[in-house]
This record gives structure tokens, C-alpha cells and sequence, in this order.
């Protein structure tokens, strides 16, 4: 039965094929024409080692950019940035390659102040340009920073939970759909970007989720996040934030509001550990933000405490005392990955931007 | 007519189809093995390619002194260990540093430098100087990128008189000094013929002219690069291709201060041998000494040049 079906179909098939080509000519001409090809890719070969020293030359012969990126696969040429680049091709297997191929739009908010709007241009000038919205928090807005986004908060340290509550709301109102990832920085923080797009990719960016460096408190069993190097929510944790968390639709939680909600009302607080409580009880999670090596990538003291801490505060210290993981020492503090460093002031920030970015090895090639 | 057309019209297509296919299995067929057996290579993207066989030795010398003994282990934890060879002169030894390395006869004063350069050298010719081709000299609030200056060094002749560093003018000293709080690099026929020929002459109680300053005071970068100058070693060009300085004579700060009012930097933008950029500008990507990096700055350097690292997408 089969047989006689399939002979029929090749019956027709064969039909419609010789009506409408000429069978000896085209195949022999594919045939020729695989020849010719393997004819030429091989003279390419053979004559590659000669050429592989100039690699101008061959991208101008050849035109295919895929090679050079295999020639550097290979490790034969070793200009390597100071962080050095595509550890990517050594690390992925064919999940990751699909997955680098999402690319999830990242808003950053600073948190400044008219007396540090110079350190927020610099911010603005070194790693603030590679977020794909910078947005800059403050209480007013002046020549050193004109596109500052006024906050209706009294501009101190202790009112910091208000400007965050106002910030979050503002964005909210106005940039939600812009990103799918939001993240809080202070004006002394230094990020670097492509670590943390690495970073995002293994978390779902719709889930109710926010990342940092956890402290570990009583109050909230999940932990919460530092302030100071940063925490990023997804679209979907701001938004409970504000419209339940603040009560956005019904009562604003400003400091004469008797209206219900889940958040620390009024304006004085840690604002870090105020978020975090609050985005506890909205049942948005807390994600791991460490390595593979379970090193931290958030690091909420400078990095001079964050390498020697373990030397200079050999009692009672609090980051070790109350960080959510253990903490590690020397070298290990911090992961290769780190995707934020904190109390890195003025200047020092154009000094990052130079040892990551600018720096390079050049190391020989064996 | 038609058929002769349609059989290039296919051989076309075979031709495309093997071009397709031909990146999956075609450059994988590379030797690898032959490739590495070329000599070995410096190469940058943008760069023609250099052919260097031999690796040049760097014996690095680093001054310090007992209340900074700490920040020698500091630095036998971080760059120092990428030296060929690592010696640290002080005047005492200690716990801290018990391999310190004891120069005779120096009061361990800052005015009294010149007389420990002078003392240092002196060692070096005559312990050390068969154990590399270069001679680094660093402070110990100094931290060296040695790849980087493995690669500087692999541009100049080891065997010729020769040092370099950031230079500094000067009109007693024509061809420039260099500073010697970023460092400075000397060869093995600098070191002999300032002991062999500057020193004896220094020390010669009936010299009618001084080759060298003599006596232990003096600013040590300034009277090494006169007497040097005299015995003509000259002073090298450490600049990158693009003119930028490898050798940091300031803190990174303060070079890269730009528009702020810093008063180090008028100093140095009119004492600087070769124009000086501020700003991003001032410092070489491929830069080989920084100063002023003090205690446990040298570990965050350590860790933001040779520790981080960066994901990067392939096709932005």
C-alpha cells in the first residue's frame, strides 16, 4: 500500500520536476559549483598561516569578521582589556548564547543633592551613559545639573525613605514602561554595566523580584538591600511598591497621611531597610545576587573595607555582622563580576572609569 | 542558450551554499599546533603586529623604609610578584620584612635619597646584575603593570645605555631626568658605567670637575639623571604611539583632574619633558607605573586591573 503511494508521489514529483527544469544541466552545474567552492575555501586555508600575522589583510580579503572572532577565540592575540573582555565564550554553553540575546532595557536613578550635583555629572560622564535611562533625584535644580527631576522632599540624610518613596513614584508616573529593570544608586556609586546586564539575565524580569547586597535583619526574614551600592526592582516590584505599597491609588503616604499603608509612613527612615520591609510584605522577593563562586557582586563598603575590613575591624564590625551570606575575606570579598562599588567620591570616579575601561594588558601570547 | 544559464545560474548556488557552509568546518581545520610554534607575538586590534623572541628580564628594586615595611608586603601580594625579581632596600630588617636588604651607611631620611640610590646601584652591580636585562626602581607607594612594561621594554635594545621613566626638563640636564617617584627603568650598561665610572669619580677626593653630585644629599632623581646625562646613557621616549605617558608621576587623581583647581599640575605641566594632556587624556590605556597608591590601595588596584572582569556582548 505504502510502496504504491510513494512510488506515485515520486511518479509526480519526478513529473513536475523534469516539466519545469532541465535535470543534467542544473545538477551539474550545482555540482561544479560545490567544487569551485571547496576549491577556493581551501586555497584560503593553505594559505592562512602566512597570513595570520597581518589581520588587516585578511579582513579585507575574505570580509568575514567571524573569523577574526574565532582567531581570537583561539587565544592568539591577547590585548585583553584591564577587565577583561568575553569570558562569555568560555563559560557558555548553547542556553546562555540564546539568552544573551535578550536584552533588558536597565532605568538608573541617582540619588543626589544640590551640595553633590558635581559628583552626578561625573556620574553622568563615566558609567551613568551606558544605562539606557539615567534619571538624576534631586531637591533642585541648578547649572551643574539643569535636568535634575525635583522631588517634593526636605533634601536630608534622615528624609531619605521620602525621596525614595517620591522617586519611585515619579517613575512610576512617568517612565514605567521605559525599562524593564530599575535601578537606585547613590551619587558616590560606581556600576558597571555589562556585569550587571550579565546579572539580570539570569532572573525573570517580570517576576516581583529585587537584587542587592542583603543584610540580614530581624524584621524581615527575606533580608534587604543596601542602599549604597544599589538595588534594582523589576517593573513589577515597583509597581506594587507604589500602588499598594505607597497606597498610590487611594491616600499618598506623605507625612500628614493617616491613610493605610503597608510601607513605614512618612519621610524619615533608612530608606534601604524601609524598602525592603515594605517590599516583604508585597511578597516581592529577595533574589541572590552573588557568583557562581558565591562571591558578592554588590558591594556596599569601599573596596579599600571590602578587601582589608577583615584587618581593619577585627571585633565587632557590621557588615560582617549583619551581611545575609557569609562574608569573605581579602581577594575573595568581592566577585570578578562585581557589578557596583560604593563610596567611590568625585574624582575617584573618573579613576574607575580609567582602571576599568581605559586600562589595558598587553600579555604575550605563548 | 537557456541551459548554459542555468547551469551558472547553479553553480552560483553551489558556490554560495559551500561558502555557508564552509565557516562550520572549513577554519576549524587550523593547525593550532603550527600556529603556536610561530614565534611569539604582541598584538593589539589596531596595531601591525610585532615579532619579539626572547623575554627580557625585570629585576624590580623597591625603596622603603622601617615605618612602611607593611606596604612591601602589600606589594610582594600584588605586582611585586610579576617581577623576574623583587628586592626591597630599606635600613633595618624586621618582622614585617625580614628579607629586607640592608644598604650600608645611610642615615633613612628623605634628604638623604640620593646617598641610598647611590648605595642601591652599587648593590645591584655587584649581587644582581647578571640576574636581568632591566632595572626597575619603584617607591613603595608605587604600583607597576609589569605586562605592560614587558611590552614598553620590548621596543628598546637591552644591551645599549639607556633609562626611562617620565621625564622631567631641566636646564642643567639637556636631554631631560626622570622622576623617581613613578620609577624609572634603567639597562645593565646604565647601572655598570654609573658605578664603574660616575661613583669613583664622586667619591675622588682629588676631583677637579664632578662627573656626579657627590655626597648623599640632593634631590636622587634629578642628580641620577644629570650624571647619567654626563656618561651618556641616554633618556628614553616612554610614550605610547598616541604620545601618552606610561610612567604617573601624580596620583591618578590628581592627573586626571582636569578643570578642578589642582596645584600639583601647574608643576607638572611646566616641568613635564613632552606636553602634558590633563584630564582622561594625561594617561597612557597602556600604562605601566602609578604613584601615590598607598597601603591597601594597592589591593584595590590589584583588584580593579587584574581581578574584574567584564561580560560583554558580542554584537552590540
Amino acid at each position: 500500500m505504502t510502496n504504491l503511494l510513494t512510488t506515485n508521489v515520486l511518479k509526480k514529483f519526478q513529473r513536475n520536476f523534469v516539466f519545469y527544469t532541465s535535470a543534467r544541466t542544473s545538477v551539474r552545474g550545482l555540482f561544479v559549483g560545490f567544487v569551485l567552492g571547496i576549491f577556493a575555501a581551501q586555497l584560503m586555508v593553505i594559505s592562512l598561516p602566512l597570513q595570520v600575522m597581518d589581520t588587516t589583510a585578511i579582513i579585507k580579503q575574505s570580509g568575514l569578521i567571524e573569523f577574526i572572532q574565532k582567531v581570537e577565540d583561539l587565544g592568539i592575540f591577547q590585548e585583553i582589556k584591564a577587565a577583561h573582555t568575553g569570558d562569555e565564550r568560555t563559560s557558555t554553553g548553547p542556553d546562555e548564547r540564546k539568552r544573551t540575546t535578550r536584552r533588558d532595557r536597565i532605568l538608573c536613578w541617582v540619588a543626589t543633592s544640590p551640595k553633590t550635583h558635581s559628583r552626578a555629572q561625573l556620574v553622568r560622564e563615566t558609567w551613568g551613559k551606558r544605562c539606557d535611562k539615567l534619571l538624576f533625584m534631586s531637591s533642585k535644580r541648578d547649572e551643574k545639573l539643569p535636568d535634575a527631576i525635583v522631588l517634593p522632599v526636605n533634601d536630608t540624610y534622615e528624609n531619605l525613605w521620602g525621596k525614595t518613596q517620591e522617586a519611585f513614584r515619579y517613575i512610576y508616573q512617568h517612565h514605567l514602561n521605559e525599562a524593564d529593570w530599575f535601578y537606585k544608586a547613590d551619587d558616590d556609586t560606581y556600576a558597571v554595566m555589562e556585569n550587571m546586564r550579565h546579572l539580570l539575565l539570569k532572573f525573570n524580569a517580570s517576576a516581583p523580584i529585587h537584587l542587592g547586597f542583603k543584610y540580614k535583619n530581624p524584621e524581615v526574614t527575606q533580608g534587604f538591600h543596601s542602599g549604597g551600592p544599589g538595588y534594582i526592582l523589576t517593573r513589577e516590584a515597583v509597581r506594587r511598591f507604589v500602588e499598594i505599597g505607597l497606597g498610590h491609588n487611594n491616600v499618598t503616604n506623605s507625612a500628614n497621611s493617616s491613610g493605610s499603608s503597608l510601607c513605614v509612613p512618612g519621610h524619615a527612615g533608612l530608606e534601604d531597610f524601609n524598602i525592603g520591609k515594605c517590599l516583604a510584605k508585597l511578597n516581592v522577593t529577595t533574589g541572590d545576587s552573588r557568583d557562581e563562586k558565591e562571591m558578592e557582586r554588590f558591594l556596599p563598603w569601599s573596596l579599600e573595607d571590602m578587601i582589608c575590613g577583615h584587618l581593619k575591624f577585627p571585633g565587632s564590625w557590621f557588615l560582617r555582622d549583619w551581611s545575609f551570606y557569609p562574608l569573605k575575606k581579602d581577594m575573595e570579598c568581592c566577585s570578578p563580576y562585581a557589578v557596583s562599588f560604593h563610596y567611590v567620591k568625585d574624582y575617584q570616579l573618573k579613576i574607575y572609569e580609567y582602571l576599568i575601561y581605559g586600562l589595558r594588558l598587553h600579555s604575550r601570547s605563548f | 542558450m537557456n541551459s548554459i544559464k542555468r547551469y551558472i545560474q547553479y553553480s552560483k548556488l553551489g558556490l554560495l551554499a559551500v561558502h555557508l557552509l564552509a565557516p562550520s568546518f572549513e577554519y576549524t581545520s587550523i593547525n593550532i599546533n603550527e600556529l603556536s610554534q610561530q614565534p611569539t607575538v604582541f598584538q593589539t586590534a589596531d596595531q601591525p603586529v610585532t615579532l619579539e623572541t626572547k623575554r627580557d628580564r625585570i629585576l624590580c628594586w623597591v625603596t622603603t623604609s622601617p615605618k612602611t615595611h607593611s606596604r612591601a608586603q602589600l606589594i610582594k601580594d600584588t605586582w611585586g610578584s610579576r617581577c623576574d625579581k623583587l628586592i626591597f632596600m630599606s635600613s633595618i630588617q624586621d618582622d614585617t620584612l625580614p628579607d629586607a636588604i640592608i644598604l650600608p651607611t645611610v642615615n633613612d631620611t628623605y634628604e638623604n635619597l640620593w646617598g641610598k640610590t647611590q648605595e642601591a646601584l652599587k648593590y645591584l652591580y655587584l649581587h644582581h646584575l647578571d640576574d636581568a636585562e632591566w632595572f626597575y626602581k619603584a617607591d613603595d607607594d608605587t604600583y607597576a603593570v609589569l605586562e605592560n612594561m614587558h611590552y614598553l621594554l620590548s621596543g628598546f635594545d637591552a644591551s645599549t645605555a639607556l633609562y626611562l621613566g617620565f621625564k622631567y626638563k631641566n636646564p642643567g640636564v639637556r636631554q631631560g631626568f626622570m622622576s623617581g617617584g613613578s620609577g624609572y627603568v634603567l639597562t645593565k650598561e646604565a647601572i655598570r658605567r654609573f658605578v664603574e665610572i660616575g661613583l669613583p669619580k664622586l667619591n675622588s677626593p682629588q676631583i677637579s670637575h664632578n662627573v656626579c653630585v657627590s655626597g648623599p644629599k640632593g634631590l636622587e632623581d634629578l642628580n641620577l639623571g644629570s650624571c647619567l646625562a654626563k656618561l651618556n646613557v641616554t633618556a628614553g621616549d616612554s610614550r605610547d604611539k598616541s604620545d601618552m605617558e606610561r610612567f604617573l608621576p601624580m596620583s591618578l587623581e590628581n592627573m586626571m583632574c582636569g578643570n578642578l583647581n589642582c596645584p600639583e599640575n601647574d608643576f607638572l605641566q611646566q616641568w613635564a619633558f613632552y606636553p602634558l594632556k590633563m584630564g582622561i587624556e594625561c594617561c597612557s590605556p597602556y600604562a605601566v607605573s602609578f604613584h601615590y597608591v598607598r597601603d591597601h590601595e594597592l589591593k584595590i588596584y590589584e583588584y580593579l586591573i587584574y581581578g574584574l572582569r567584564m561580560y560583554e556582548r558580542r554584537n552590540n
